[in-house]
């Protein structure tokens, strides 16, 4: 069997129209550059903003300081022209707009804007004055730009600019590498904030305020409170009460997430619990004399239960 | 390929595809809800292939399971000498392969299930393992044992990785062929490799034509991209010169050049060209996408060995042109034009807004502090493209 289509077609569940149409994609008669545009325009981005920022630093009190202001100011007005000649007006639902590169224009303008920002701050010699407040500043500008101009990608920016304003680095896919939640003090702070994240999101949703925003805000108030919990296990000398917390939570939210179907939430709190669990276990067996027997088994028990436990009740989550 | 030399049943695999096939069209609205039911019923099949995050977890619990599994047996057998290990851990791997095939592949149907993948690498490693345990001196012992299980492996089990692998292995084999002769074909390892990666893509397209069958797609797009890149990569003058020197022990001054030098320079400029143009003549989206990122390889090359200006107001002038070309190109597409359009025809399997929110987040750096140096240089890691998923 080669052809996809051609049997779809024979078989009579696609018309011939759709046919002809799929078969001249698949011969690469028309090829569509969706993915490749979108990827060299956000590498583009990335880039620039990138060089741009650093290249502040390097030219400050030279020649071209006022020249790469005045481009900055020009970039920033030339974008916010065809923002508001695209956007439409605010919206709790979700807002579609023409421009096929909308999402990239405000991207781009916001972190053009903060980068002038950085620019005249430290131009003027007031970075002391205002370097606990640039990152409230620079979160309240995403979170500003993605409740106006409806974009997730900003919400999720204006979120982990929250937390680095809040004292920690949130980088949840370099976290074995992430000293940033260091203090006890900084445990609580994330704890807190990821129940309010969460909340934020559940709230979205009941408010019927922007309700696309609640997988982004209840993803990362998960996965922050999570880490909160567990660095607090093994970074500070109340590890018993921060392993029940975690656990009771993780407990909850397995069943909570098992009932409302979301799966992925439902891992998150699956791997926090057995975390959680795990450690409390090891604290038990390491106080008495042979428990080390126990430890041999317990990996390839709990390990294969669960995949046992998970590949049983597939059909519960067979819509993910 | 004798079909029956596969584990799997082709035809559920066929109708997986089907079915995989007909949803990202469902997905991308090019066929009703009503004909998407049709085929669903038409193509259903007991295969049990999970999501991607339940595939990784799996993965991870099934590795973590089958190794510590084989911590107790190791007690039990802890006073045996060099052959016997080799013939315990040999059998403990033809037992995890005949366990995997038997229960997961044949009774439960698992495909890609991440517990199979687990199964079959701890399986596989456990007979390697056993084959060169007492540590064989001719060090081309190793790359064609590890070739040989990697490249059955992909075949009976359709295994994407352990297809990366073998490609790997080989071409360690050739190299360290060419490096134990020494002499003059040490110097034309560059040259071999190039001719590898060649022989390699023109035999995938032969394969291609000899077995059509839908679900060995994915292995010949795999197969053809990474020789385009290696070829390019075997022929790149920064990865020849850095190489030579390195690994071949050959020292050179600031004003020294390799032998064939012109030669490489020609290659790093001439075959990300050749693929861009072969990819806009003939319309072909692999060479595209390789002919971009090796285009970008190039002048990477080509700063690093003859740029003045400092690395930040490259990037930054770079950046600046891609988006200005993307733009340009954005808009000249607006209608389909010689067969290229801007528009998204069949949406990609992981395409979401929420997935792409948190990437962002992640690289354009949203999460660092203007006050610190480097600030804009974010999270760093770029964790966009890779689509193959291998488990």
């Amino acid at each position: 069997m080669n052809n996809i289509y051609k049997l779809l077609f024979e078989q009579k569940h696609i018309t011939e129209k759709q046919f002809t149409f799929l078969e001249s994609i698949r011969k690469e008669e028309i090829i569509s550059l969706y993915y490749e545009l979108r990827t060299v325009l956000y590498i583009g981005i990335l880039l620039f903003t990138g060089g741009i920022g650093y290249l502040i630093y390097e030219n400050i009190g030279s020649l071209g300081h006022i020249l790469l202001m005045l481009l900055l100011g020009t970039l920033i007005i030339t974008g916010f022209y065809y923002i508001s000649k695209f956007a439409k007006p605010y919206a709790h639902d979700l807002v579609t707009v023409k421009l096929v590169y909308f999402d990239y224009l405000l991207i781009l303008v916001s972190l053009l804007i903060i980068g002038l920002f950085t620019y005249i701050q430290v131009y003027f010699e007031i970075v002391a004055i205002l370097a606990s407040w640039s990152s409230y500043l620079s979160a309240s500008l995403f979170f500003f730009m993605a409740y106006r101009y409806d974009n997730r990608a900003l919400l999720a920016m204006g979120i982990t600019a929250l937390a680095a304003a809040l004292g920690f680095t949130f980088t949840p896919i370099a976290w074995t590498a992430n000293d940033g939640v260091s203090t006890n003090y900084t445990h609580i702070i994330a704890i807190l904030l990821g129940v309010s994240l969460y909340v934020s999101g559940y709230l979205s949703e009941k408010e019927n305020i922007k309700p696309h925003f609640k997988f982004t805000y209840q993803n990362f108030g998960l996965i922050t409170f999570y880490l909160g919990c567990l660095s607090g296990i093994f970074y500070t000398a109340f590890d018993i009460p921060y392993t029940l917390v975690a656990l009771g939570s993780a407990v909850f939210m397995s069943f909570y997430t098992w009932k409302t179907k979301a799966f992925l939430f439902f891992l998150y709190s699956n791997i926090s619990a057995y975390i959680a669990f795990s450690y409390l276990f090891f604290e038990l067996v390491s106080n008495t004399s042979d428990g080390y027997i126990l430890l041999i088994y317990y990996f390839p028990c709990t390990c294969i239960g669960y995949i046992v436990f998970l590949v049983k009740k597939k059909s519960h989550f067979a819509h993910e | 390929m004798n079909k029956s030399f596969i584990a799997y049943d082709i035809i559920a695999l066929e109708k997986k595809k089907i079915l995989s096939t007909s949803q990202s069209l469902y997905k991308s609205k090019l066929i009703s809800e009503k004909q998407w039911d049709g085929i669903r019923e038409a193509f259903n099949t007991n295969l049990y292939s999970p999501s991607v995050f339940m595939r990784v977890l799996l993965f991870i619990l099934s590795y973590i399971g089958f190794s510590t599994a084989a911590v107790p047996f190791g007690f039990i057998f802890m006073d045996l000498d060099n052959i016997g290990f080799q013939i315990l851990f040999t059998i403990v791997g033809i037992l995890l392969l005949f366990l995997t095939e038997k229960v997961l592949i044949q009774n439960k149907h698992h495909y890609l299930s991440g517990v199979t993948e687990a199964g079959l690498f701890s399986g596989f490693s456990f007979i390697a393992l056993g084959i060169l345990f007492n540590e064989p001196e001719n060090i081309l012992v190793y790359p064609i044992v590890l070739f040989i299980l990697s490249a059955l492996a992909s075949i009976r089990y359709l295994n994407r990785v352990t297809l990366l692998l073998s490609i790997a292995f080989l071409g360690w084999i050739i190299f360290q062929t060419l490096v134990d002769i020494g002499g003059y074909a040490k110097a034309v390892i560059p040259f071999a490799f190039m001719l590898y990666f060649g022989l390699l893509f023109l035999g995938t397209l032969k394969l291609e034509k000899t077995f059509t069958n839908i679900i060995f797609n994915d292995f010949y797009s795999i197969l053809k991209a990474v020789s385009l890149t290696c070829f390019y990569v075997a022929g790149n003058y920064f990865v020849v010169r850095e190489l030579s020197i390195d690994l071949m022990g050959i020292n050179l001054t600031e004003d020294e050049d390799i032998p064939f030098a012109y030669l490489f320079y020609a290659f790093t400029l001439l075959i990300p060209l050749g693929y861009i143009y072969w990819g806009i003549k003939k319309k072909r989206i692999l060479f595209l996408r390789v002919g971009l990122m090796t285009t970008a390889l190039s002048v990477m090359t080509f700063i690093y060995y003859f740029s003045t200006i400092t690395p930040v107001v490259v990037v930054t002038i770079s950046g600046a042109l891609l988006i200005i070309s993307a733009l340009i190109l954005l808009n000249y597409l607006k209608k389909p034009r010689h067969g290229f359009t801007r528009e998204n025809m069949i949406l990609n399997e992981t395409h979401s807004k929420d997935l792409t929110a948190f990437i962002a987040s992640q690289t354009l750096g949203g999460n660092s502090t203007p006050t610190e140096d480097e600030s804009y240089f974010g999270g760093g890691g770029f964790g966009g493209g890779g689509a193959n998923s291998n488990w």
